[in-house]
C-alpha cells in the first residue's frame, strides 16, 4: 500500500506552487488570498464575471489543504448525503449507506453535530467520508496536503478512502510538499547545531481552566460548550513539543496560553521576571493570521522587528529560494510571512513563543530551516519556544515533550485535556 | 406552538414597529422622547419574545441588542453634542429626544429580529433538503448556499479574526502614555480596515467552491 500510495503523490517544494496545482485541479475555485488582496480580487473577479459552466463542474472529488473548507454543509450527515445526492446525478452512489459510511469512519455519534464544533481529527475524517462517498460520482480524486493534517492515527481512514479510488479504478493526485509524508524525527545532518542547542528552563503552570468554545453568542439554546484543562505544574525546557494526534486539543491549549481564546481559571508560563506575562502564538493558518497585511507592513514602524525578521531569514542554511518562492506582486511567500509574524512576536520578549504545527505550509527542508533559526532567534533573547505538532519529527530535537491527550469531562465539561510530560518512543 | 405558529406571532408583534401604527399615533409622553405607547410596545415585545424563545436564548438576543444599541446612539448623541458645541449642529433639545425614541425603538426591533432568525431551523431545513431522493430546487440551491456563507461567517470568519486581534493584545489596555490619541485614532482606523478587508476577503473565498458543490445537487424532479 505505502508504495503504491507514494507513486501518486506529486511533491512540490512551496506552498505557492503547490496551491497553484490545487487551484488547476478545481478549475480555479479558490481565490488566491496569500497573494495580497489584489491578486485575491483579480481571480474572484474573474470567477464573478464568468461564472461556471457545466465543463466546470466536472465531478472531482477535492479535500482542500485545511479540510474544514471543502465542507459545504452544516452537519456531518448534511455533508454525506449531499456527498450522495450529487453522485446520484450519474446513479453512482446508489446503495450507499451514508449512516455505514460514519460509522465506519468513527463518525457514528458525530452526524447530527455542527461541523464548527467537530474537532480537528473529526473533521479530517469527515472531510475522508465525504471523499469515499463522492467516489461513486467523481472522475477523480485530488487532495492538498494531506500529510499535514493526516496523523498516523487517522491514516487507515486515508488508506480507505485510497482502496476505495483504486477499486473504482480512478485516478488519485495527491498534492504534497516535499518531505511533508516523512516520518523520520529531525536528523544530525538536517539542522545540526539543534542538537547541542542552549536549553532554556521554563515552566507552565494550569489551574482549574475552563474554555467556553462553539459561537460567540449562543442561539441554540443548550449553552456552550465547555472544555476543562486538568491541573498541571510543569518544568520544562525549550524548545519544548507538544505533541498529541488529531483533535486532542493542542490548539486549544495554545491559544489560552497565548489569551486568543477567553478561558477561566490560570493558564501561566512563568519565566524569570517575566512570570504571568502572555505567550505569543505563530497561528497554524499563518495566512489569515496577517489579516492580509504584506510582509513589510506586520514589521512596520518596530525596528527591532524588522532587525530580527532579516536575522531569521538570514540564519536559513539553504538558498532562500530553495525553501521559499518569491511570491507574486511584491507579496512575499509564505515562508517570509511566517518569518515576518515571528518577528513581530518576540518584538516584546513574551514568556514564550509558540509555534502551532510550524511544517504547515512549508517543505520539510523548509520547515527544519524555519524552525531552527525561529529557535536560534528566541533564546538569543531568552524566550522560550513551544512547538506544537502531531509529527514525531520535532522529538529529537526538543528539549522536553509534553504529551496532549482528550479526556472525558465532568459536570462542568464536555471533555478534558490532560498535559502530561514525557517522550513516547522515536519511531 | 410550533415553530412556524411563533414565527407568525413575531411577524405580527413587528408590525407596529414597522408601519408605527399605533404607537405614533398615541400621545403621552413619559419623558419627552419617551412615550407610553413606545414603552409599552417595548416592553410586551421582549415579554412575548422571552416567551417564545425561553430565558437562554432571550439573554443571548438581549446581549447582542444592546451591544448594538449602546454604541450607536452613545456615538450618535456624543457626535451630534461635539458637533453643536464647534457651532455645526443644532441644539441639544432638538436632537436628544431623537436619540432616547432611538434607543427604545432599537431595544424593540433587534430583539424581534433575532428572534426571527433564532425560531427559524435552519439546520432543519436543510436536512430536510439533503435527505431527499427528489433533487434540490433552485430556491433551495440558494437557500443552502445562504445558510453556508451566513454559518461560516458567524461561525468560523468572525472567531478566527477575534482570536487574531485577541493574540495580538488589540483589546488589551495600553500603557498610559504610550500614544497620542491621533496614533490610536490612527490605529484604530487601520485596525477597523484591516478586519474588515481580512473579514470580506476569508467570508467569500469559497464560495465559488462550495456554488459549484451546491449546483451540482441534482435538480429536483416531478414526482412520478
Amino acid at each position: 500500500m505505502a508504495e503504491s500510495l507514494n507513486q501518486v503523490i506529486r511533491y512540490f517544494s512551496t506552498y505557492e506552487a503547490r496551491e497553484e496545482a490545487f487551484r488547476e485541479q478545481v478549475c480555479a475555485l479558490i481565490p488566491r488570498k496569500h497573494a495580497g488582496p489584489d491578486q485575491f480580487w483579480r481571480d474572484f473577479g474573474t470567477f464573478s464575471k464568468n461564472g461556471f459552466s457545466e465543463n466546470d463542474i466536472r465531478p472531482v472529488a477535492h479535500i482542500t489543504s485545511n479540510p474544514r473548507d471543502c465542507l459545504a454543509f452544516g452537519t456531518p450527515l448534511q455533508v454525506l448525503a449531499a456527498a450522495k445526492l450529487c453522485g446520484s446525478r450519474v446513479n453512482g452512489c446508489a446503495g450507499i449507506d451514508v449512516k455505514a459510511v460514519a460509522d465506519d469512519f468513527n463518525l457514528g455519534g458525530n452526524l447530527s453535530q455542527p461541523v464548527r464544533t467537530l474537532s480537528g481529527g473529526e473533521t479530517v475524517k469527515l472531510a475522508i467520508a465525504k471523499a469515499y462517498i463522492a467516489a461513486g460520482g467523481s472522475r477523480k480524486l485530488v487532495v492538498a496536503s494531506p500529510f499535514s493534517w493526516l496523523s498516523r492515527a487517522n491514516r487507515h481512514c486515508f488508506d480507505k478512502l485510497y482502496d476505495r479510488y483504486r477499486e473504482l479504478d480512478l485516478p488519485i493526485d495527491l498534492l504534497a510538499l516535499d518531505g511533508e509524508d516523512s516520518v523520520e524525527p529531525v536528523h544530525f545532518e538536517e539542522t545540526p547545531d539543534m542538537f547541542c542547542p542552549r536549553l532554556l528552563d521554563f515552566s507552565i503552570s494550569l489551574k482549574n481552566v475552563r474554555i467556553p468554545l462553539g459561537a460567540l453568542v449562543d442561539f441554540s439554546g443548550n449553552g456552550q460548550p465547555v472544555a476543562r484543562v486538568e491541573n498541571a505544574e510543569l518544568a520544562l525546557a525549550s524548545p519544548c513539543l507538544f505533541l498529541g494526534e488529531n483533535g486532542q486539543g493542542k490548539s486549544l491549549v495554545a491559544k489560552v496560553f497565548a489569551r486568543a481564546v477567553q478561558s477561566r481559571g490560570s493558564a501561566r508560563i512563568n519565566r524569570d521576571c517575566r512570570s504571568g506575562s502572555a505567550a505569543r502564538l505563530l497561528f497554524q493558518d499563518a495566512i489569515s493570521q496577517t489579516l492580509l497585511r504584506p510582509v513589510d507592513a506586520l514589521v512596520d514602524g518596530q525596528t527591532e522587528a524588522l532587525g530580527i525578521y532579516r536575522e531569521i531569514i538570514a540564519d536559513i542554511p539553504a538558498p532562500n529560494d530553495e525553501v521559499a518562492s518569491s511570491g507574486s506582486n511584491g507579496w512575499k511567500s509564505l515562508f517570509d510571512i511566517k518569518g515576518a509574524l515571528v518577528a513581530s512576536r518576540l518584538v516584546g520578549r513574551p514568556a514564550a513563543l509558540i509555534l502551532d504545527e510550524p511544517d504547515w505550509g512549508l517543505s520539510r527542508k523548509a520547515a527544519i530551516a524555519f524552525v531552527s533559526a525561529v529557535i536560534r532567534s528566541a533564546h538569543r533573547r531568552g524566550v522560550p519556544v513551544i512547538l506544537i505538532s502531531h509529527k514525531p519529527w520535532w522529538l529529537s530535537i526538543a528539549g522536553s515533550t509534553v504529551q496532549v491527550n482528550k479526556i472525558d469531562g465532568d459536570e462542568s465539561a464536555g471533555f478534558g485535556i490532560r498535559l502530561s510530560p514525557g517522550r513516547p518512543e522515536i519511531p | 406552538m410550533n415553530w412556524k405558529c411563533r414565527l407568525a406571532v413575531l411577524f405580527i408583534a413587528l408590525i407596529p414597529a414597522f408601519t408605527g401604527y399605533p404607537v405614533n399615533v398615541w400621545s403621552g409622553d413619559i419623558i419627552p422622547g419617551i412615550s407610553w405607547a413606545w414603552t409599552g410596545y417595548c416592553l410586551l415585545a421582549n415579554l412575548l419574545i422571552f416567551r417564545l424563545v425561553g430565558s437562554r436564548r432571550y439573554a443571548g438576543i438581549l446581549a447582542v441588542a444592546s451591544l448594538i444599541t449602546v454604541p450607536v446612539v452613545f456615538a450618535g448623541g456624543t457626535l451630534s453634542y461635539f458637533l453643536w458645541l464647534t457651532g455645526w449642529g443644532a441644539d441639544p433639545a432638538g436632537w436628544s429626544a431623537h436619540y432616547v425614541l432611538l434607543c427604545l425603538t432599537m431595544l424593540t426591533v433587534i430583539p424581534l429580529a433575532l428572534a426571527v432568525v433564532t425560531l427559524v431551523p435552519f439546520q432543519a431545513i436543510e436536512q430536510r433538503l439533503l435527505s431527499g431522493e427528489a433533487g434540490v430546487s433552485r430556491q433551495e440551491k440558494n437557500l443552502l448556499m445562504f445558510l453556508r456563507v451566513f454559518n461560516h461567517i458567524v461561525y468560523f470568519v468572525i472567531p478566527s479574526i477575534l482570536e487574531i486581534m485577541r493574540e495580538e493584545g488589540a483589546f488589551r489596555r495600553r500603557p498610559a502614555g504610550s500614544k497620542t490619541i491621533r496614533e490610536r485614532v490612527r490605529q484604530l482606523i487601520r485596525d477597523m480596515t484591516l478586519i474588515g478587508v481580512e473579514g470580506i476577503c476569508a467570508s467569500i473565498q469559497y464560495i465559488p467552491l462550495w456554488a459549484v458543490e451546491i449546483s451540482r445537487l441534482p435538480e429536483k424532479r416531478p414526482p412520478q
